[in-house]
């Protein structure tokens, strides 16, 4: 095996070729704006691939597909690179290809529906909408790239009620391996229309989507919090809450140690709290009334107000600007008296945990139904998804992935043996999909990529 | 589609409609005479009789109705595409017995204007300045000029344009007001040299001088309101400007503008920058031509070489100093010398000196040249100190570089001041050059890259206030260069991007693309009109002007016209005359990008052209090919 240096020589000659394409838009090491290019939201992946180009468009995509085949390269995808983790290490013979440049986003008011090139944002997505009252299936950082989220499934703030947001897709754009582009539907190329639904991708150079937008102008939504030494209180109510909460209202419970940062609200700057956020969709006296229970917990700090949809996006006050994160998550069936107990005791006041935040989604509602469009991922078969994010303190990273281990680990009694795999970036493929729906990825991506000239989405070991 | 595609209709300048940033063909003149008759009243209905009369005057055509149906209809068919026949009609409304126009107050540039001015008027100084800029570009040229001398237009052009004049003034005495005197010197000058009979304009003027600490130049500024109106209209000057004069003999304390702000806040870290392409982060090459400029004031002469690689600000720095000297009431001689004229001899003299020494230049012996062109340098220098102002002077002919490099070294008590911009990174340097560069009693001026805070601040003027990461993306993917970075952000504010951290990766891939691309990308997305316009524009150089473009690309010049203006609008082409672009780089890269067959195709229709044209065309006027 060659040394990195000399991998890099032998794939600068091999990237060459790609100078002239994408309007110049291409960088090889070495280049001024390698390194500006190269880096990913995810600061924690620091990869050094072959080139990094931004194509404009279609055109542009399929012309850098083929000579990076050409030149016995491989491509990778990638918009804003939130997902950039599962990638790490694989990169050396491939030309990262981003998608930011294609900016392109209409929004039919009429037909409630949206069509999102690779490049666009949520926070893109929704401002627009919004202006027309509607809504779009969100993560919960405006910054997200549609296309890479949607590809994964999408647990949005609307999910209880309306499903995952790849179930919202009517249209995949795709460039394939030889450089053909695809408009793949229900009617037309339909397995493609299914593996984007969920299936992570792998199989093209997506380079836009058509999705259902929501009928959502405002949401009854906000946040209470208390210090973590309620903890044990807060999340055994919460845990009772869920059991009976319409599906109208999609919550999350976290043990936030919130950092010293200055655009952070000052009463939580610094602290370490448990919180509570939620949207519930329809009237605000309906809202009121569902989370009631959770009022009665007396919160110290108690946001809920009528807000409009595009603020929702702004909720959990993830850092918009790039950043080194690790995260893994794990999907749980309940969230019993037992489970708070582990998890307070290790992540709470006495654990000695550093971690940022673990915190637990609620699933449930439409989530756990299959979608009748189906896809490669039509449901989520589970009632919770616990999720643990660190930033490194001083400790380095793999003391922070031992303690977010621990920490989700501390779940094992309750999880389940699914994966979702936007948030798990360390599970194995296989399992974050049923097995018949992972059988036929393999054989779409097989036909459709038989020379694997893209990267899978995860490394093929535990396949 | 979102909504409404928006529509706006210019008449600041030509009349041009956009729908969503499009240019949208209008039609002819007489059928733009329709629009053009119903935006001047706003929401008034305009008869049908009132119409035809703008439109034909006293020589209607047999079926005037008809004709005029005609019109509207086309003109309907033009502003709502989408719409089917029969729904079209709410932009030209029928109204009793005639039409309205029914837009919204915005989509106006005429209203839009006079909103702005009206609400500047109840806005904090700082505000008012920036609605005011903001409404002062929207013109494009005179109001209404297609209809500039018919009668029916006549009375709305002199009301805009005198609400242009008015709100000229209000931003140099709000800025006059922000403690900003020096600054606004020169543009008060300007404005008194264009109507000397507003008073206005000479008090501001009077009031600016006195607040720099120039009480002799101020008296003067009176002195020659005085000569003025009575020269001109045989009455002494109102009581503003008379006690105005008192005051100033009086050195009254009310006269003193405000002191400079002190708070240092952090909202005004960020230097407002004074128009589209302000000029930020050159503090210390304008000190330098500022002390030059005092040097010549004090009859002492000086050389400055401005040099640095394309795009950094040369021409800008040039454009600052022309302002200076004007301000300061010294004349400067200007050349600009080009690829095309390089072999062109003493082209570059000729547009320094001007059509009165072409017998000089017709002689045969170089030196007697020199020794001419020199004897006329001290002469006009004794009359009164003035800058000589060469840009991209890598580029100027043999001769008058070398003329050049002759007068630097006899420059000594010259009361002269020359200054050269050169670009770095041509090729090969003529000796003389080589030679000038070298001397050492030329002050060498090297523009750096524009720093963050710089960089902020053109974000903060285009986008809106940046984010920190935005910001400093924007600033390493330019690498500080001030044209690369306008590109990007106007390639930015196309897209709508806004400068938050989140869209840090959209800068990114926006601005990998070098400069030239990103015009040319952008040009692609334009209709294809543009495009052609644009590569006639290029192919043509120097000799490109309406009608030859319009020959050129086979458009109709209305057509051409509104092309020009999409252009102009979208900083791709310089606004103004001649016809040029913002930059030898995007000239550069438009022409390249144009594909072989089309080009062979221009480049015939322009020998063509050339040969019919006339036979005394020099080889300045070759085509690029």
């Amino acid at each position: 095996m060659l040394k990195r240096r000399d991998r890099e020589v032998v794939t600068v000659q091999q990237a060459e070729g790609l100078r002239p394409l994408a309007g110049g838009a291409v960088h090889l090491p070495g280049d001024p704006l390698y390194d500006e290019a190269r880096m990913p939201w995810n600061l924690q992946v620091d990869e050094h691939p072959a080139a990094v180009a931004y194509p404009a468009d279609p055109h542009e995509v399929a012309r850098i597909v083929r000579a990076a085949a050409a030149a016995g390269l491989r491509v990778a995808p990638q918009g804003t690179g939130h997902g950039a983790p599962p990638l790490a290490g694989r990169l050396g013979d491939a030309v990262l290809l981003r998608t930011s440049a294609m900016t392109g986003l209409r929004v039919d008011a009429a037909s409630r529906t949206a069509r999102a090139e690779a490049g666009v944002l949520w926070g893109d997505v929704i401002t627009r909408a919004g202006r027309v009252g509607l809504a779009g299936q969100h993560m919960s950082s405006p910054g997200v790239g549609v296309v890479g989220s949607s590809l994964g499934g999408g647990v949005s703030w609307y999910s209880r009620k309306y499903g995952l947001q790849c179930s919202a897709i009517t249209a995949v754009e795709l460039v394939l391996a030889d450089g053909t582009f695809v408009r793949a539907t229900d009617d037309q190329d339909a397995d493609l229309l299914w593996a984007a639904r969920g299936g992570s991708g792998g199989f093209g150079v997506v380079t836009a989507l058509e999705f259902d937008l929501l009928p959502v102008r405002t949401a009854y939504a906000g946040m209470l919090a208390w210090d973590w030494r309620h903890a044990q209180r807060v999340l055994t109510a919460w845990g009772e809450w869920t059991a009976d909460a319409p599906e109208s209202v999609t919550s999350v419970a976290r043990i936030f140690q919130v950092p010293d940062i200055e655009w952070l609200p000052d009463q939580l700057r610094g602290r370490k709290m448990v919180m509570i956020d939620a949207v519930a969709l329809g009237d605000p006296e309906t809202g009121a009334r569902s989370i009631a229970p959770l009022r009665a917990l007396r919160p110290e700090i108690d946001t809920f107000a009528e807000m409009p949809a595009p603020d929702i996006a702004h909720l959990q006050m993830d850092p918009q600007e790039p950043t080194a994160v690790y995260a893994n998550s794990v999907l749980v069936e309940g969230f019993p008296a037992g489970a708070v107990d582990a998890l307070v005791e290790a992540a709470g006041p006495e654990s000695g945990s550093n971690l940022l935040f673990v915190e637990l989604r609620q699933l449930g509602g439409a989530l756990a139904r299959p979608s009748p469009r189906g896809g490669a991922l039509d449901h989520l078969p589970a009632a919770f998804l616990v999720l643990g994010v660190g930033l490194d303190v001083g400790t380095g990273w793999d003391a922070v992935r031992a303690d977010a281990l621990r920490i989700l680990d501390s779940l094992a009694p309750w999880s389940s043996r699914a994966s979702y795999l936007s948030m798990a970036y360390e599970a194995a493929a296989r399992r974050g999909f049923a097995p018949e729906a992972y059988e036929r990825l393999v054989r779409i991506r097989e036909s459709v990529d038989p020379n694997r000239v893209f990267v899978a989405p995860r490394a093929s070991s535990g396949d | 589609m979102d909504g409404q595609p928006e529509l706006n209709l210019h008449v600041l300048g030509e009349l041009t409609a956009t729908r969503d940033g499009a240019v949208v063909d209008l039609g002819g003149r007489r059928q733009r005479a329709v629009l053009a008759a119903l935006a001047m009243q706003r929401d008034q209905v305009v008869t049908a009789d009132h119409l035809v009369d703008c439109v034909w005057g006293d020589h209607p055509p047999a079926n005037v109705n008809g004709a005029l149906q005609a019109y509207v209809s086309h003109l309907r068919r033009r502003l709502e595409p989408d719409a089917s026949a029969r729904q079209r009609g709410s932009i030209i409304a029928r109204a009793g017995p005639g039409y309205v126009l029914r837009l919204s107050p915005d989509a106006v540039d005429a209203w839009a204007f006079e909103a702005a001015v009206e609400s500047a008027a109840g806005q904090a100084p700082g505000d008012a300045v920036c609605t005011l800029e903001t409404a002062l570009r929207m013109w494009r040229g005179p109001a209404y000029v297609d209809y500039a001398g018919e009668a029916w237009a006549e009375a709305e052009i002199a009301r805009l344009t005198e609400l242009r004049a008015v709100a000229r003034e209000r931003l140099l005495a709000t800025r006059l007001e922000l403690g900003e005197a020096q600054l606004v010197i020169g543009d008060l000058e300007a404005l008194v040299k264009e109507d000397p009979l507003r008073e206005e304009r000479w008090r501001l003027l009077t009031l600016a001088l006195y607040r720099s600490h120039r009480q002799a130049a101020a008296l003067e500024a009176l002195r020659r309101a005085r000569t003025v109106l009575a020269d001109e209209l045989g009455v002494d000057p109102g009581p503003a400007l008379r006690a105005l004069e008192a005051e100033v003999l009086a050195q009254s304390p009310d006269l003193d503008g405000p002191r400079p702000a002190t708070t240092a806040a952090p909202a005004t870290l960020i230097p407002r920058p004074r128009t589209p392409d302000g000029l930020v982060d050159r503090d210390d090459e304008l000190a330098l031509l500022r002390e030059k400029l005092d040097d010549l004031a004090d009859a002492t002469s000086g050389c400055v070489l401005i040099e640095g690689p394309a795009g950094i600000g040369k021409t800008r720095l040039l454009e600052e100093l022309r302002r200076l000297a004007v301000s300061n009431g010294v004349f400067v001689r200007s050349a600009r010398s080009s690829a095309l004229e390089q072999d062109f001899e003493w082209g570059v003299a000729r547009q320094l000196f001007g059509a009165g020494v072409d017998d000089l230049l017709e002689r045969e012996e170089r030196f007697v040249v020199l020794r001419g062109l020199c004897e006329l340098t001290t002469q006009l220098a004794e009359e009164a100190p003035f800058v000589l102002c060469v840009d991209d002077v890598q580029r100027c002919d043999e001769a008058s570089l070398q003329f050049l490099a002759y007068l630097v070294r006899r420059l000594e008590g010259l009361p002269v001041l020359i200054v050269l911009a050169m670009r770095t990174g041509e090729q090969q340097q003529a000796d003389d050059l080589a030679e000038l560069v070298a001397d050492e009693t030329v002050s060498v001026v090297r523009p750096g890259p524009l720093t963050e805070q710089g960089t902020a601040a053109l974000v903060t003027d285009r986008l809106g206030r940046g984010a920190d990461a935005f910001v400093a993306t924007c600033h390493r993917m330019t690498s500080g260069n001030p044209l690369l970075l306008r590109q990007l952000l106007r390639a930015l504010a196309d897209q709508g991007v806004p400068p938050d951290a989140a869209h840090v990766d959209t800068v990114r891939a926006v601005g990998s693309r070098a400069v030239t691309s990103l015009v040319t990308l952008r040009l692609r997305r334009m209709p294809k009109a543009v495009t052609t316009v644009a590569r006639a524009v290029a192919m043509l150089g120097p000799m490109a002007d309406l009608r030859s473009v319009a020959d050129l690309s086979q458009h109709s010049e209305e057509d051409v016209a509104s092309a020009l203006d999409l252009l102009a609008r979208s900083e791709i082409l310089r606004d103004g005359h001649p016809l040029d672009f913002v930059n030898p780089l995007v000239r550069d890269a438009i022409h390249a990008d144009v594909p072989t067959g089309e080009r062979a195709l221009l480049v015939e229709r322009l020998n063509r052209r050339l040969k019919s044209s006339s036979s005394s065309a020099d080889h300045a006027e070759a085509p690029r090919s």
